[in-house]
């Protein structure tokens, strides 16, 4: 019997070492020689989830990259943005994708759910700090366990392969190509949902934006919570008075740009979240339009906004009329 | 609690412990030890589940005694049958009453009458198949007086419930595993390496190679409608491989882990995908189930003994009762008659024990005749999987009308690279250790120390690797 247990105690210790030592290696390596470095002339950068991935053309947007990617939680964004501050001194502002869904209780899943730890776990591990591991030990540690030998591959393929452009692989834009609003619309009742009144938040996730914030905060950085354009006949849990309460009570203190209700036709959305490359040719040209007529320096940013949605409407309205 | 969980690989180690180490190698202690943490394991999926295993004990149990003391042969008929009853009536309610009612609903409407029929709304108990068996082999040994009821209840319940094989076998018997549970054991270090390595094997099997070719087969039979009959080929084939990995896996994980508790189960798998025909097949798969219907149907329903036509009658019941056995479904029953076709040839022309030794024995390579009688056997095997994973027998026939098609000649698109190789290596391993138990029985048993750990090490982190979602085990269903 102590010959068996010597040997598993033995054979377990070498497999964490060498699991371990080269996780450890690789997460040090590809922590120094990761590259979130932006071009000279970007100095705005737009972070989310699939809504501002498929929204912002950033070929578009003069200074801006779309580095949003589907699914993220702020917990991801987090780690994201401190290695973007980190390594560019040229960046003024951060667009923040706040939308409702954002909100829900079920997006805490997006940092420890086992879909999304398994893809975003394995890129970000050498960066997640240890109050992140905390966190995902504590929701996942089988995942977390799982996930060691997966992360390692990953790590030790971009350092063999000296791939070290995290940029890419972590988010840009999507050029949506689906039409699927026709039907969703067919398909949808004409009776009006309802939210229902109890729905949770996601404390977790929302806890990491109080962490975005008093980053961007301490390093000197804008940053700007927004809103992408969303179709009308879109279903939120988190109705917009729950919406509005949340971010007038908790992140008052951040700028908030509102484009949901930006007028697209209902071929230009993938469906009633999510604009296709028509939708995002539109609303990337507009929003270029606002930044070079100067809204980031205006006060009053949101006026400007709706005075200029409201414009593009009558356009649009006579432009169909005609 | 799933054997490829992290719940599991906490609960064996601190059952192995407790079991070598606090109850001190007093028998009793352990028996207890085992039974506690069986009725843990099991509870784990839904603790009311237990309350049935516990009656179907006590039943079994009960009647086993009353049958040994019973005074005359009416008697203890009567015990027997009031258990077999019982058993057969759990296992009717909660497995097949909806499939009756609703044939029989869907028969009466064929005939233009309506009824609306009263279904239930039941979870199946995880593994009542697999233990009701159990329970019907002990009390059918005992009114065959092949075997005295047991007296000790801790040692009997233990036969039903220990917990490596309690929710998919291998399907036990008292005759083989009693004896063990009333034995004193004695820790043997090279049955517990053994026991590990048979572990590692399984879950190599289940996650890397079942639980990835289900994410095709999957997709194939989903979309069946849409795609071409080149990926329905490998959705059916990747489906072969799943359900025998997924099966023989876990199979594999519970006789590694009963060995570490020093108790041998049954085998269960013998390679068959190296079957050269039919017969052998059925030797080598799911040999627990295909030994229980053989000892306690088709003998007793008078076996060969009765000429040709009762041979070939026998033979068509066991076939359509396995099938029938794995769920309440008809595509299992056809799964089951289309093996019992397969076979029949074999019986008419009494070739069916030709095959009984191991392909190519001592050999590297099959002679092309053994190599054409394998790819033929597998072909059919594939052929009735469709039947076997598809949700109706309608879907099975699209399934199968959809391979024949001209898109049959294109190239498939499903299946990543890396999947093709792992089976190709996976495949390569079976073959060269087919003589064994299991597949890395003595595979680098000759190397260097490191170099044999490196092995383990290498399959530890493919398992690792591909451990993505835990997924159930497809037998937990029957």
């Amino acid at each position: 019997m102590k010959k068996f247990i010597s040997q598993i105690a033995l054979f377990a210790l070498m497999t964490t070492i060498f699991i371990g030592g080269i996780n450890l290696v690789t997460a040090i390596l590809i922590k120094k020689k990761a590259s979130f470095k932006l071009a000279d002339n970007i100095d705005k950068v737009v972070i989310g989830h699939s809504h501002s991935e498929s929204a912002y053309n950033d070929s578009l947007i003069t200074g801006m990259l779309n580095i949003a990617q589907s699914g993220e939680s702020y917990f991801y964004s987090y780690y994201k943005i401190k290695e973007l501050i980190k390594q560019n001194a040229n960046l003024k502002y951060i667009f923040l994708e706040f939308s409702n869904n954002q909100l829900e209780e079920e997006r805490d899943t997006w940092i420890w759910g086992e879909e999304t730890i398994a893809f975003r776990y394995p890129i970000y591990s050498p960066f997640i700090d240890n109050e992140g591991y905390q966190l995902l030990l504590q929701k996942d540690f089988g995942g977390v366990l799982n996930l060691q030998v997966k992360s390692l591959m990953k790590n030790a393929k971009a350092v063999v392969a000296k791939n070290y452009d995290y940029l890419k692989k972590t988010g840009g834009y999507v050029y949506l190509i689906r039409d699927k609003t026709d039907s969703l619309l067919a398909a949808s009742s004409n009776t009006k949902k309802t939210a229902p009144a109890n729905t949770k938040l996601a404390d977790y996730n929302l806890n990491y934006l109080d962490k975005i914030i008093a980053l961007c905060k301490r390093q000197n950085v804008a940053l700007i919570l927004i809103r992408s354009p969303m179709h009308q006949k879109v279903f939120n849990l988190i109705d917009e008075q729950k919406f509005k309460e949340v971010r007038t009570s908790r992140f008052n203190s951040v700028e908030f740009l509102d484009f949901k209700n930006f007028s697209l036709a209902d071929h230009e959305f993938g469906d009633f979240s999510h604009l296709n490359y028509r939708g995002a040719k539109k609303y990337s040209s507009f929003l270029n339009g606002l930044l070079e007529k100067g809204l980031l320096l205006n006060p009053n940013k949101q006026q400007l906004i709706d005075s200029a949605m409201n414009k593009w409407q009558n356009t649009v309205q006579s432009s169909v009329g005609n | 609690m799933l054997f490829n969980s992290l719940n599991f690989t906490i609960f064996l180690p601190i059952v192995f412990i407790l079991y070598w180490f606090v109850t001190k190698k007093n028998l009793r202690l352990q028996n207890i030890l085992l039974l506690v943490a069986s009725y843990f394991f099991y509870a784990s999926w839904d603790w009311r589940f237990l309350f049935l295993l516990i009656f179907s004990t006590l039943l079994d149990y009960f009647t086993g005694l009353k049958m040994s003391e019973a005074k005359n042969k009416a008697r203890k008929k009567f015990w027997f049958w009031l258990s077999v009853l019982v058993n057969l009536g759990f296992l009717g309610v909660f497995k097949y009453y909806n499939f009756f009612i609703t044939s029989f609903a869907e028969a009466i409407e064929n005939i233009g009458l309506h009824v609306n029929p009263w279904t239930i709304k039941v979870i199946l108990p995880v593994g009542i198949s697999f233990y009701t068996f159990h329970g019907l082999s002990y009390v059918i040994d005992i009114y065959n007086d092949k075997i005295k009821a047991e007296k000790n209840f801790i040692d009997y319940s233990v036969f039903v419930s220990f917990f490596p094989l309690l929710v998919a076998g291998p399907i036990e018997r008292a005759t083989h595993l009693l004896p063990q549970i009333q034995k004193e054991r004695v820790f043997d270090y090279s049955k517990a390496i053994d026991g590990l390595r048979q572990i590692l094997w399984g879950l190599f099997k289940k996650i890397v190679i079942a639980d990835q070719c289900s994410k095709y087969a999957n997709w194939a039979f989903d979309n069946s409608d849409s795609t071409s009959g080149s990926n329905l080929v490998l959705g059916a084939l990747f489906f072969t491989f799943q359900i025998y990995c997924d099966f023989s896996g876990y199979s594999d994980i519970a006789l590694g882990t009963a060995r570490l508790f020093g108790i041998e189960l049954l085998r269960n798998f013998a390679f068959p995908y190296f079957s050269r025909d039919i017969a052998e097949f059925w030797r080598r798969w799911h040999i627990s189930l295909s030994t229980w219907f053989r000892d306690y149907l088709y003998i007793p329903l008078g076996g060969s003994k009765g000429g040709m036509w009762m041979k070939v009658r026998n033979t068509f019941i066991i076939f359509l009762v396995s099938g029938f056995w794995h769920g309440a479904n008809w595509t299992f029953i056809i799964w089951g008659l289309l093996n019992a076709l397969y076979i029949m040839p074999s019986i008419i022309f009494k070739t069916n024990r030709t095959n009984l030794d191991i392909v190519a024995q001592g050999k590297y390579f099959p002679t092309l005749k053994e190599l054409l009688s394998i790819i033929l056997t597998f072909s059919l095997t594939v052929f009735a999987w469709i039947f076997f994973r598809a949700e109706s027998v309608g879907d099975a026939l699209n399934y199968i009308s959809g391979i024949v098609t001209t898109s049959l000649f294109t190239f498939p698109t499903i299946g990543p690279p890396l999947l093709f190789i792992l089976l190709f290596i996976f495949l390569v391993i079976e073959w060269m250790e087919r003589e064994q138990q299991f597949a890395i029985a003595r595979l680098g048993l000759k190397w260097p120390k490191l170099f044999r750990w490196g092995a383990y090490l290498c399959i530890l982190l493919a398992i690792f690797y591909f451990a993505g979602s835990k997924q159930e085990f497809i037998y937990f269903q029957f």
